[in-house]
């Protein structure tokens, strides 16, 4: 029932917004919150609780407590007494079997009795193991807060990163001097307020509603600003987050009509909402005041600290009378409060020292951090001086805690179990778990814990304060997902020529075109196009470039001849292979080395690590995103090349193994002459952004483009190694077969003494080339006499040798060319024959040709 | 050997071509880029991001002079004018969704989540963005949604 106007209401009466609550229609007017125009249509049961599914209603009405969370556009768990309206709206219940007025599952309240102690579950239903996720599946759907949707529309959540001079938390009168004091010392003010009330100060940037989540080092606060996330940076920070209302632990504490004093003001000053007919004041003078303007009659006013038991009624889990000292009283409202304890959780998160003031019964933040302040009744204000508790668990369920539905039973049987201190006890009850953070029972669990052990509450102390201070959606901390995909310049001729994009380390690369098999034909038969713009590429630079490589890498550079191209391998201190490549000398102190794709970031690193130690007159630049690569490949690529460049491309100017600077098609490029894929083919190295000049001209030459499917068959035709595929971080080079590419001659290079031990000792298993009939996975076992000797890193058919052709490691032994093996297929062993030189063009004649 | 391969002179197509394709957002791409290495304090530029005492990245409408004249002053230097994508953005709440650091003077700095960017205040709230160009169109999308999210 809506009152007349009241000075100061948040209402806009001329506007009015329709939102749906399950079937109904509910009216609103702009300015509330779902929970208020709810409350003002009549419905007093908000929830179910989270394990006896007792009816709720509203009790703080500020946006903490859990007793008014609804489903609302498909997002669960929405305090919706802190919710604004909205036009259109869908608002649903939770947590229910059936609705939240008739619950079925509320027979565990009635029924459940034996089976709902804390920890029942875990101790009970433990065996059969097997059956945890059963029990699980029905624990979760009966205990628990509303439901993640799987498939619903997702929600925008946006990030903002702020700095501040001076950061105040809290927006009540201390918080607002504060500001305003700031605000005139300079710019940068930012005040941070919870509440719906729009207020503006001078000089001040208030972000209202918003709720810093917590203080973290470096004096960044996280704000809760509906969908956006604002992750401030303060140098200062004021908290001013006052005190919190404190509930009464009676029998019957839960009951549908009992509200905290400040629910009772906020419903009748912001939304002019007359909460009941008939009302018992524990406690709660501060709303005598709101009560009786709203038309309430106030049956009785009484101080909590004089009462010796309290006890409330209800029925149908409605509040029916509040028996006094025995004193029966029938009433719709009870307006409770336990006093007001200081919220000192964010001082309490950043290292502040929390205490207990005796004399008013409440812990008070000390000791504040440097470049923390306090002010206002956060800092000690408050008293909580009646005791909380007025248990008699006969008369019916006290609740310590709300949220998670954990009673004064509980408590006092996690106590006689002997978890009696109050860390122990929060984990073993879950009390000050649940959604208001602690908020409504931290100090009556302590106090609990008081009563119980006849520990005194300072001695008994607090728990942990702990991050986020509020509930905050995992969308908002997750924000706007961006999975940084790295695309060659290339991207859209591939997409455009219809190839089927994969994931290639963090690049997305072609896996082929549609056709790989032709694809690999026409790069044996005509003439094939790759782009291996993820390569990576370093530029080396410096007089002592070339005795930095020869010291980086086990092969030798010194003796590169300008124009040339080696390829090495990249080996760790320990002598195993970190990548592969090639390396280009330009000129008497510049070499040009690639990597492979995936490695290109490490091996950077990796040399401007080892420069860093040797301190050479060297620079390594790092020029992969700026060089778009292309590699021409098959028996044409000369003739075609030749059409493009007015370079010398012939078998005598430019030889296998040569790097030149020529134009193709109007673009410089550095060629390089070599052949991964075991073809005549030049590596055609420019500018990125004429990736798609180039591409095209060469397509125009008559280039077919292969993806990586057709590179992989082809290399692996002359078993050429994939580092990462064919080896792993335990592989080193004389396993791997190539024994020729350690100089060990040279005074020293990285992974030198490992390899002479390596050598020395042997090694426990070889990488071999293998031919069989069937197509074996790639880690597949190999067997000897049934016995496992070894896997296989790759495997195709390839139509040009005539099988399926794979590199495996074996034991050393099996490492004889021709050598029998076999390889499990689909669980049985099919056999193998061992090859040591590549299955194409062993000789490599076709690509030095 | 030079390293005239470096630089895009010819033919060059912007990485934001498409991406940029019909937005409000302004392709600055083709602004050439120069990293320095060595000594670079003495070296004068008008726009200019220092990263380390011998790095430093020069944005210039003329590399290949600026190579010249770097070179000629003794450091080295190498046309890098194809491995940024640039973004020009206006606002400093759209670059506040992008990146946490100070942006009052130029920086590098990782924007969208983790991509390493060059940060030039260009007055009037606007801002250039350089990524590496592999990575540009995922800026650009990022910006874009960012974009909408303000609107």
């Amino acid at each position: 029932m809506r009152l007349e106007p009241q000075a100061g209401e948040l209402l806009d009466r001329s506007r009015t917004v329709a939102f749906r609550f399950g079937s109904q229609a509910v009216q609103a007017f702009e300015g509330d919150t779902i929970g208020s125009a709810l409350y003002a249509s009549g419905r007093r049961v908000f929830s179910r609780s989270f394990k006896y599914h007792r009816p709720r209603g509203l009790l703080c009405c500020s946006g903490h407590c859990a007793n008014c969370m609804m489903t609302v556009d498909g997002v669960p768990n929405v305090r919706v007494c802190a919710e604004p309206v909205r036009e259109g709206a869908i608002v649903s219940g939770q947590n229910a079997l059936g609705s939240i007025d008739r619950d079925l599952l509320s027979v565990v309240d009635k029924a459940g009795g034996p089976f709902t102690p804390v920890g029942f579950y875990y101790r009970t239903m433990i065996r059969p193991r097997r059956a945890w996720p059963l029990y699980e599946k029905a624990l979760r759907s009966i205990a628990g807060l509303g439901r993640v949707p799987e498939h619903g529309e997702q929600r925008r959540y946006d990030k903002e990163h702020r700095r501040a001079r001076v950061l105040v938390i809290g927006g009540g009168r201390s918080g607002r001097e504060a500001a305003l004091a700031a605000a005139a010392e300079g710019p940068g003010v930012v005040l941070v307020d919870e509440n719906l009330r729009p207020f503006e100060l001078p000089g001040v940037e208030v972000v209202a509603p918003g709720r810093a989540l917590a203080i973290y080092e470096g004096g960044l606060v996280p704000v809760d600003a509906g969908t956006l996330l604002i992750r401030y940076r303060a140098e200062r920070i004021v908290v001013a987050t006052g005190t919190v209302e404190q509930p009464l632990v009676f029998p019957g504490n839960d009951l549908v009509g009992v509200l905290l004093p400040g629910a009772v003001r906020r419903l009748v000053d912001d939304w002019a909402v007359k909460p009941g007919e008939r009302a018992v004041v524990i406690g709660g003078e501060d709303a005598v005041e709101a009560l009786e303007r709203a038309g309430v009659e106030v049956a009785e006013v009484a101080d909590p600290g004089s009462l010796r038991s309290i006890f409330a009624r209800g029925s149908k889990g409605r509040l029916a009378s509040v028996e006094l000292d025995g004193k029966r009283i029938d009433c719709d409202l009870a307006v409770v409060s336990g006093g007001r304890q200081p919220a000192y959780s964010l001082l309490a998160q950043i290292g502040a020292r929390v205490e207990y003031d005796a004399p008013r019964r409440v812990f008070v933040p000390r000791e504040l951090p440097a470049g923390i302040e306090a002010v206002g009744s956060v800092t000690g204000g408050g008293s909580a001086a009646a005791p909380s508790y007025r248990g008699d668990e006969a008369k019916g369920r006290c609740f310590v805690c709300v949220c998670e539905d954990v009673t004064e039973k509980d408590v006092d049987r996690a106590i006689r179990e002997g978890f009696d201190s109050i860390e122990l006890s929060k984990r073993y009850t879950t009390v000050t778990m649940g959604p208001c953070q602690g908020r409504f029972c931290h100090l009556p669990s302590i106090r609990l814990h008081a009563a119980k052990t006849g520990v005194e509450e300072a001695a008994i102390g607090t728990t942990t304060a702990r991050p986020p201070w509020a509930p905050v959606e995992l969308g908002l901390l997750a924000g706007r997902h961006h999975d940084p995909m790295r695309r060659s310049s290339l991207h859209h001729r591939h997409v455009e020529a219809g190839a089927t994009m994969v994931w290639a380390g963090p690049w997305q690369r072609p896996h082929s075109y549609g056709a790989p098999e032709a694809e690999v034909a026409a790069v044996h038969a005509d003439l094939g196009l790759i782009d291996v713009s993820t390569l990576g590429k370093l530029l080396v630079e410096g007089p002592d470039a070339a005795a930095f490589l020869e010291r980086l890498y086990p092969n030798r550079f010194a003796d590169l001849a300008e124009g040339r191209v080696r390829y090495t391998v990249l080996g760790s201190d320990g002598g195993r292979i970190m990548d592969d490549g090639t390396v280009a000398r330009l000129g008497a102190e510049l070499f040009y080395v690639t990597t492979t794709s995936t490695g290109a970031d490490a091996t950077h690193e990796w040399f401007d690590w080892w420069n860093a130690v040797w301190g050479y007159d060297v620079d390594v630049v790092n020029v992969t995103g700026a060089l778009a690569a292309l590699n021409l490949a098959g028996p044409r690529a000369r003739e075609a090349l030749a059409t493009l460049t007015g370079g010398d491309v012939s078998a005598e100017g430019f030889r296998y193994l040569d790097a030149k600077q020529i134009e193709v098609a109007g673009v410089r490029a550095l060629a390089l002459r070599i052949g991964f894929v075991g073809e005549l083919g030049y590596e055609l190295h420019f500018a990125s952004p004429a990736g798609e000049h180039v591409w095209d001209a060469l397509v125009g030459a008559g280039a077919r483009p292969f993806g990586l499917e057709p590179q992989r068959v082809l290399r692996l035709e002359k078993q050429h190694v994939i580092v990462g595929q064919d080896t792993d971080t335990e592989s080193n080079l004389i396993g791997a077969g190539m024994t020729w590419l350690p100089k060990l001659d040279k005074d020293d290079f990285v992974g030198k003494w490992a390899l002479e031990h390596i050598g020395e000792r042997g090694v426990a298993e070889r990488l071999v080339g293998f031919q069989m009939e069937v197509l074996p996975l790639e880690g597949a076992q190999i067997l000897r006499d049934g016995r496992p000797v070894g896997r296989v890193t790759s495997a195709r058919a390839s139509a040009v040798v005539g099988g399926v052709i794979g590199l495996a490691w074996v034991s050393p032994e099996l490492a004889v060319e021709d050598a029998e093996l076999q390889v499990r297929v689909d669980g049985s062993p099919h056999p193998g024959r061992v090859r040591l030189k590549p299955f194409y063009d062993p000789e490599g004649e076709r690509m030095r040709s | 050997m030079s390293l005239a391969f470096l630089a895009p002179a010819a033919h060059a197509v912007s990485p934001l071509r498409r991406a940029l394709a019909g937005t409000s957002l302004v392709d600055v791409s083709d602004t050439g880029k120069v990293e320095l290495r060595g000594d670079q304090a003495a070296f004068e530029a008008a726009r200019i991001v220092r990263l380390t005492p011998r790095r430093a990245i020069v944005l210039t409408d003329d590399p290949e002079c600026c190579v010249a004249e770097a070179r000629a002053a003794g450091l080295r230097a190498y046309d890098l004018t194809g491995a940024f994508a640039g973004i020009r953005i206006e606002g400093e709440q759209l670059l506040r969704r992008l990146t946490q650091v100070d942006v009052s003077a130029p920086t590098a700095a990782p924007v969208a989540g983790d991509v390493s960017a060059l940060i030039f205040p260009v007055g009037d709230g606007g801002y250039e963005l350089y990524v590496p160009q592999e990575l540009g169109h995922q800026l650009a999308l990022v910006v874009l949604d960012l974009q909408a999210g303000l609107a």
